[in-house]
């Protein structure tokens, strides 16, 4: 086998990082002016959720914005302050801004009729609520933001003023999406949150004429823990325990993105043993998050034999995470600024067994899935993104890829760690946006996954168990890493060691907006099952 | 391409695997996270090494019995294996059994002192 040459680079080395603090109003424009290049991309955007003492009250105010320009390689942390009080600027603004009680928890939310509206405003001013700032909408300008917003305001009670769809989204024990087609034939179908399977709870609206999807509304939030929040205070090492179960299929991933931004934050210098043992762990994961969604595509179209094998090669692939780093889904493998535990010696020999053999399997069926005309027809038209909505909402992952758009984080960020293992990144040929462009992806991506872990195995003979001393007890840092759904993000801010904010962005995050436009257009209610393996979301990831 | 899938179904047979009820029936490598279990009694009464790097407060020093008592509550346990790695003593190791059910919660609790598991 080919040694791997890789670079002596750690993640973000030889990229430029610029913190900006502007006006609230400014920061948003410029955010907006830069997302509107091809080459920029939002990494995170929200406020910064710590409400702990110190430190932590003063971002709790703060709106974060965090753009990555790939070709100037540079990631630009927007920050804008939003305590001005409308309250000072003109007494209008009573009136023009919901009302919260932060303190209590409830809220009073804008009611409909004028009348409603101003009487809960009058009941709100006289029991001392306060009036909540503004600031300028993002989501206004870029999609992408539409539901990081209204969990936003939902949460602090800024309003993002001018934003085109603002309700509630994190309590669907109390609001409900609304059915929006109306007139005869037209049929409202509720799903959910009570799902078959082991699928997480999510509640889908359905408004269909005939077989027709008309329109498709997602509920999510149902297992909202508030993970940001709970980590708050802790040190940075319980808190990736937190960090790896944000959802167990990308445990390694949101280990990574956190355990990178961890050691950005308190100055920890993590070796290139570490890095790679990241990197293995990562495509570990991708390869049996990829055979998984092949067989929930082969079971919504009724190819039993194909889902068997795959569920089977899926299952193998586990009990090798188990044997290799002691947890199927990987759970305690990454670790913050040391190195894995891991006996590479035997974890190598066990790989490098294994592994061809599932692969053979694995690419057989795949041959004879896409040889079989009754599952290309089912997943030919079937959900299609299309490339604009992909740019304006931020989608990332094989369903971005599969629009041709070439968003995979381990070729733009990561690209100086990653360009010696023989990864590239797998756009669609065809890029027509359907099932069968993100089952080609994946398809394709399985082949380098399986690529880069051969490629790496022989550098990580040593084991190092070196444990670095933290250099600085207080920081910000962000950590991006690429799960099998797409881009994860992790913003960290830390004082004397403990996490005092910590925002994190899966790669579901950005993709379930787009879920619902790519169900309605032109698809019927039994393409359903197809789309929703097709896009392979995670609810936990959403609602973290 | 129906003869394909037909044969390639029977063509790889039945896997049947049997279920690992020891750690090290079906896995063959020692440490794979299951739960922890307590060897034998702390030694070292001063130690709280266990109950700090514990992340859930699974892990706790019973004060009003004997010094040496130590709780175990594994239905707390998120199986990170701080404490099998960290104790100096070696009290704790992964148990043997990869699954444990209990009727009642209260049963996921152990106490160790003295020598006797209660």
């Amino acid at each position: 086998m080919m040694q791997p040459r890789l670079a002596e680079t750690l993640p973000w080395q030889g990229w430029r990082m610029h913190t900006r603090r502007d006006d609230v109003q400014d920061m948003i424009a410029l955010v907006a002016q830069a997302l509107a290049s091809d080459d920029t991309e939002l990494l995170y955007y929200g406020f910064a959720s710590g409400d702990g003492e110190d430190s932590g009250a003063e971002l709790a105010r703060e709106l974060v914005a965090v753009t990555m320009d790939r070709t100037q390689r540079e990631v630009v942390w927007r920050f804008g302050r939003c305590d001005a009080d409308p309250r000072e600027k003109s007494p209008q603004a009573y009136f023009s801004s919901p009302v919260s009680t932060p303190q209590s928890g409830m809220k009073v939310y804008p009611e409909k009729s004028p009348q409603a509206y101003f009487s809960s405003r009058l009941l709100a001013l006289q029991s001392g609520m306060k009036v909540c700032p503004e600031f300028p909408s993002l989501a206004s300008q870029y999609p992408g933001a539409l539901w990081i917003e209204r969990e936003m305001w939902e949460k602090t009670g800024y309003t993002p003023v001018g934003h085109p769809d603002l309700r509630p989204i994190l309590h669907p024990e109390k609001f409900l999406p609304d059915p929006v087609a109306r007139g005869s034939g037209t049929f409202h179908l509720p799903l959910g949150p009570v799902r078959a399977d082991v699928t997480e709870s999510g509640f889908f609206l359905f408004d269909t004429i005939g077989e027709q999807i008309m329109h498709m509304q997602p509920q999510l939030f149902y297992k909202h823990r508030d993970m940001e929040k709970l980590a708050v205070g802790m040190t940075a090492e319980d808190a990736l325990l937190l960090a790896e179960r944000i959802s167990g299929t990308s445990t390694a991933a949101h280990a990574t993105a956190f355990c990178r931004a961890a050691e950005q934050a308190l100055g920890y210098r993590p070796s290139l043993q570490n890095e790679r043992e990241r990197m293995l762990f990562g495509e570990m994961e991708r390869l049996y998050n990829h055979v998984h969604d092949f067989s929930q595509l082969a079971s919504a179209t009724g190819m039993t034999v194909a889902q068997a094998q795959f569920a089977r090669a899926k299952e193998e692939l586990l009990r090798l995470n188990a044997e290799v780093t002691g947890s199927r889904y990987l759970r305690g493998a990454v670790r913050l600024g040391r190195s894995a535990s891991v006996d590479w010696e035997r974890g190598t020999e066990r790989l490098t067994a294994e592994l061809p053999a599932i692969d053979r399997r694995v690419r057989r069926f795949l041959r004879l899935l896409l040889h079989t005309p009754t599952f290309i027809d089912r997943l030919r038209p079937t959900g299609i993104v299309e490339r604009e909505w992909a740019k304006s909402y931020g989608v990332v992952g094989p369903v971005a890829r599969a629009c041709g758009l070439a968003v995979d984080a381990r070729s733009d960020c990561l690209r100086h760690l990653y360009e010696s293992t023989g990864h590239a990144c797998m756009t669609a040929e065809d890029a027509f946006g359907d099932a069968l462009s993100r089952f080609r992806v994946r398809v394709r991506e399985w082949d380098i996954s399986l690529h880069i872990v051969l490629e790496l195995l022989p550098s990580l003979g040593t084991s190092t168990l070196v444990e670095t001393e933290l250099s600085q007890a207080r920081g910000k840092g962000i950590g991006v890493a690429e799960s099998p759904r797409g881009r994860v993000c992790h913003v960290l801010f830390c004082d004397n060691g403990k996490v005092v904010a910590w925002g994190i962005r899966a790669a579901s995050a950005w993709n379930w907006p787009v879920f619902g436009l790519a169900a309605a257009n032109g698809n019927i209610q039994t393409d359903f099952p197809i789309i929703d393996a097709s896009f392979g979301l995670s609810y936990a990831g959403l609602d973290r | 391409m129906r003869a394909e899938w037909l044969l390639s179904g029977l063509a790889s047979g039945r896997v049947t695997t049997t279920y690992p009820r020891q750690r090290e029936q079906e896995l063959s490598r020692r440490r794979w996270n299951s739960v922890p279990t307590m060897n034998g009694p702390c030694s070292d009464t001063a130690c709280r090494e266990c109950s700090k790097v514990c992340p859930t407060e699974a892990i706790t020093r019973v004060e009003a019995q004997r010094d040496a008592a130590l709780r175990l509550d594994v239905g707390a346990c998120i199986a990170c294996g701080r404490c099998v790695d960290r104790c100096p003593e070696g009290v704790f190791s992964w148990a043997e059994a990869i699954d444990r059910a209990e009727v009642r919660k209260e049963r996921f609790i152990s106490t160790m002192e003295g020598g006797a598991d209660q």
